[in-house]
């Protein structure tokens, strides 16, 4: 999965809306993250992208130590 | 609690107020709205039901939007945290898509002005909106069955259902058509939750 700043927008959205692994949840959100740097007018449509991250890192997590319990 | 803090909880129990009003259906928010500075999001629904918005927006008109997208989790059906990760973009999609039908609703229940270009540029390129295309094609597409008539009524039905039975629910509408073949529906139904569940 692409992670770096200069990956094309639509790139960064598919990442960011497909990340299904806790590896995935925190590579969109890095690469959200940089791209919000690099594109600050680009913020409000694309914030609530971390509310989602947010949400799935926690269910995935919540997720993995049932699994191991 | 300060001044800022009161009165962003106040405006968030009077949208969530309103939303459920509007959709009928029971909030399972817990009054509690916090303000946080480094989440990256405008707002966020946690799990355990409070709301949490970003300190940066408190004076702002975005967070207008943000608040009725949140307002609508929180009435959203079996929201659980299995079902989200596996069916996130039919909960964000019906919610996103519910919020800019409602909004101006909301907005003039509570006699609250939004900059209409705030609210155009959330549209123009948010980051659901791949979420929001996929529910609204298959909308389209059971529309012309004559089964869906208003997208609000949709979208309401939609978030009233349990997040996981969501896919069925729409799968049997599309079976419901009359005198329509069901395999161009069934097509469009496969791309699109394919989109919607992240897959």
């Amino acid at each position: 999965m692409p992670n770096d700043k200069n990956i094309p927008r639509e790139l960064l959205i598919e990442q960011v809306l497909f990340a299904t692994t806790l590896d995935e949840i925190r590579a969109a959100r890095a690469a959200l993250r940089a791209w919000i740097t690099s594109h600050p007018d680009d913020r409000l449509p694309l914030s609530d992208g971390f509310a989602m991250l947010a949400n799935l890192e926690e269910a995935v997590s919540e997720a993995d130590q049932s699994v191991v319990a | 609690m300060d001044e800022v803090a009161e009165r962003i909880t106040a405006e968030t129990e009077g949208v969530v107020r309103t939303v459920s009003e509007l959709t009928i259906l029971p909030t399972r928010w817990n009054g509690s709205a916090r303000l946080v500075d480094e989440g990256g999001f405008l707002a966020r629904k946690r799990w355990q039901c409070d709301i949490e918005i970003d300190r940066s927006i408190v004076n702002k008109d975005e967070r207008w939007p943000t608040l009725v997208h949140e307002a609508i989790h929180s009435v959203s059906a079996g929201l659980t945290r299995e079902a989200y990760n596996k069916m996130r973009g039919w909960e964000e999609g019906p919610a996103e898509n519910l919020q800019r039908i409602i909004l101006s609703e909301v907005m003039q229940r509570l006699g609250i002005t939004v900059d209409q270009g705030v609210v155009a540029e959330r549209i123009a390129s948010h980051v659901f909106n791949p979420f929001n295309e996929a529910i609204e094609e298959i909308r389209i597409a059971l529309s012309e069955g004559g089964h869906v008539v208003e997208p609000v009524q949709f979208y309401i039905s939609l978030i009233g259902i349990p997040l996981i039975d969501r896919p069925g629910y729409v799968l049997a509408l599309g079976s419901k058509r009359t005198g329509l073949p069901r395999i161009p529906f069934i097509r469009v139904f496969s791309s699109n939750n394919a989109i919607l569940t992240g897959r």
